[in-house]
């Protein structure tokens, strides 16, 4: 059997081994550690499990992880979430599917503090679903706002798909950040049409039940600890007082002063440890699956032989990008988005510089197509995410849920390719 | 074993409390640092290297708890399946995280051992380095365990991990 054979083999054994309730990260390792030692040996399989595992437990860049968690977990322990979920709703209160638009927008808001979107959508569920579950919101609209919701934290700033991008392209992570607001921003309104299209279709039943939405100043009052956060997140970051890591630690202890002064408990601190911890687990098995998978992928050249195949048909450069972001497509519904830009970008980013296209923006479309696999069932994290914060949610629920949101995504896609100057425009203006 | 998934919990809750706490307090000291023109120095040395083996103590520590909550699977379709067939999978799959488990211990342990021989040292703070690597085959070894247990135990099958909550 050759490489290219094992690893296709290797992808089908994975998809099976998910259909059939395999943990994703230990599928991901299990195919990966056998088609690498299938193709290059034991010994070396060995190895890549070995430093698989710790090197990704022991990698600086991720510290980011359980610090934005925690800043998240603490925010939400804080009555943050909260805060900014009825906050929202003052200003969609009256609108059909209000209540998940006010999910979307405090997910927006949420996530430009959390910087995570497996934080903000399980933040998010844990403080709409049951609301929206109240006011007879069917559970597809419910969990698929929140989900996509979730996935807004990927594109606004500080996000750690744009950075890891900047750093293996020797980007600016200013520019990067810059870059990313607006397409956020895009996403944002876009997604907001979705839920109100989706609430014609599956209308909730008991909406507005709750007459009085509360007065506007308190609404606003309400955001402001929000904007604090991201404030002392995002100005130390610019202002270049923080490291990207730096900003999180800050950000999670200025969310655990915040906490205290609003009354938290000892056993919410230690629930708030332990939450994090948990999902830091939950995340890191799946990016050592990931790493390991990885291996197989690039050793089988699978990458490798579609990124040949691009390039020797001779394409036109739109051509080159449409295929690329199919590729992208396909590879988000089963591999892990981190993962998914650290194997490819390098492979894809000296073809579509030598197609003349921006490097900033090729950035934003590669990670407008990650953010779409967060939510591509069957393995988009968020999915697992919302479906785990909610006791009575099915993940087929989820899955329907979603479905209209990725349309969306695709729609969005489509637009930044058309014009490039909504990513561009910000880092042109601003410098980063 | 659920005393042993309690010790991994507490260590792991303590590695995430060292990493917030050098990464914040190292950022508190630069900003004296810089505001008293280097005169006041309370930055933490080796803040860097601290954080990288805080973050590896806190996810291995984690991973045993992580497996008791089932992990993130995709459960479609194992849902369906009348139980005699979910209960061996359940059961297979609890086999394989303790495959990655033992097969992740024995090769840190192996490297563990290489580094204490070679008196291997973290870069900027001389710690031996086989303190982290053991600490990480221990865990994984631990995480073998839990997934015998899990595949063992009676009763009912867990779930997926529920996540927070």
């Amino acid at each position: 059997m050759s490489p290219q054979e094992t690893g296709f083999l290797g992808i089908a054994v994975l998809l099976a081994l998910l259909a059939l309730g395999c943990p994703v990260g230990i599928a991901m390792i299990g195919v990966g550690f056998a088609g690498f030692a299938a193709i290059v040996g034991l010994g070396p399989a060995l190895t890549v499990l070995e430093t698989g595992a710790f090197e990704t437990a022991s990698n600086y860049s991720f510290t980011l992880i359980p610090l934005f968690l925690l800043m998240g977990s603490l925010v939400s322990r804080a009555g943050l979430s909260r805060d900014l979920f009825l906050a929202a709703r003052r200003f969609t209160h009256g609108w059909q599917g209000g209540l998940a638009l006010a999910g979307v927008t405090a997910s927006a808001a949420f996530s430009a503090v959390s910087g995570s979107s497996l934080a903000t959508a399980s933040t998010m569920t844990r403080v709409a679903y049951p609301e929206m579950r109240a006011q007879g919101y069917d559970p597809r609209l419910a969990a698929g706002s929140l989900a996509a919701g979730g996935t807004l934290g990927i594109m606004i700033p500080p996000s750690i798909a744009l950075l890891l991008y900047a750093l293996i392209t020797e980007q600016s992570v200013g520019t990067m950040f810059l870059a990313g607001f607006l397409p956020g921003l895009l996403a944002f309104v876009l997604y907001a049409v979705c839920v109100a299209v989706m609430a014609r279709v599956w209308r909730p039943l008991g909406e507005h039940a709750d007459a009085d939405p509360g007065p506007l100043g308190l609404a606003i009052r309400r955001f402001l600890p929000v904007a604090g956060l991201f404030g002392l997140v995002m100005g130390g970051l610019y202002g270049g007082f923080f490291t990207p890591t730096e900003a999180g630690g800050a950000g999670a202890a200025m969310a655990l002063v915040f906490a205290l002064a609003r009354g938290l408990r000892w056993p919410d601190l230690r629930a708030a440890l332990a939450e994090t911890v948990r999902i830091s687990a939950m995340i890191f098995i799946i990016l050592i699956g990931a790493e390991v998978f990885g291996f197989l992928l690039s050793v089988s050249q699978i990458s490798f032989a579609m990124a040949d195949m691009i390039r020797e048909a001779g394409w036109s450069p739109m051509q080159l990008l449409i295929a690329i972001v199919v590729f992208y497509l396909v590879l988000g519904c089963f591999m892990e988005s981190l993962a998914m830009i650290l194997l490819t970008v390098p492979i894809f980013y000296p073809l579509v510089i030598d197609a003349g296209f921006d490097p900033v923006w090729f950035g934003v479309i590669a990670v407008v197509t990650v953010e779409t696999g967060l939510i591509s069932p069957p393995v988009g994290m968020n999915l697992f995410v919302v479906r785990a914060a909610a006791d009575d949610l099915e993940l087929r629920d989820v899955m329907k849920g979603v479905l209209p949101f990725v349309v969306t995504d695709i729609v969005r896609l489509a637009i930044l390719i058309a014009f490039p100057a909504i990513a561009l425009t910000l880092p042109r203006l601003l410098g980063g | 074993m659920t005393r042993l998934l309690r010790l991994t919990d507490v260590i792991a809750a303590a590695a995430l409390a060292l990493l917030l706490g050098v990464v914040a307090v190292n950022v508190v000291g630069r900003a004296l640092f810089d505001a008293t023109g280097q005169a006041v120095n309370l930055m933490i040395p080796g803040a860097i290297e601290l954080s990288r083996y805080a973050l590896t103590i806190l996810v291995f520590a984690a991973l045993p708890r992580s497996a008791e909550a089932g992990m993130v699977r995709v459960d479609l379709l194992i849902e369906r399946l009348p139980r005699p067939l979910r209960r061996p999978l359940e059961r297979l799959w609890s086999l394989a995280i303790a495959a990655f488990g033992g097969a992740a211990g024995w090769l840190l342990a192996e490297k563990a051992l290489l580094e204490a021989r070679r008196g291997d040292v973290t870069q900027d703070l001389g710690i031996p380095m086989w303190w982290f690597t053991g600490f990480a085959a221990g865990a994984a070894a631990i995480l073998c365990l839990t997934g015998l247990w899990l595949a063992l135990r009676r009763g009912p099958e867990h779930g997926p991990e529920r996540g927070p909550g």
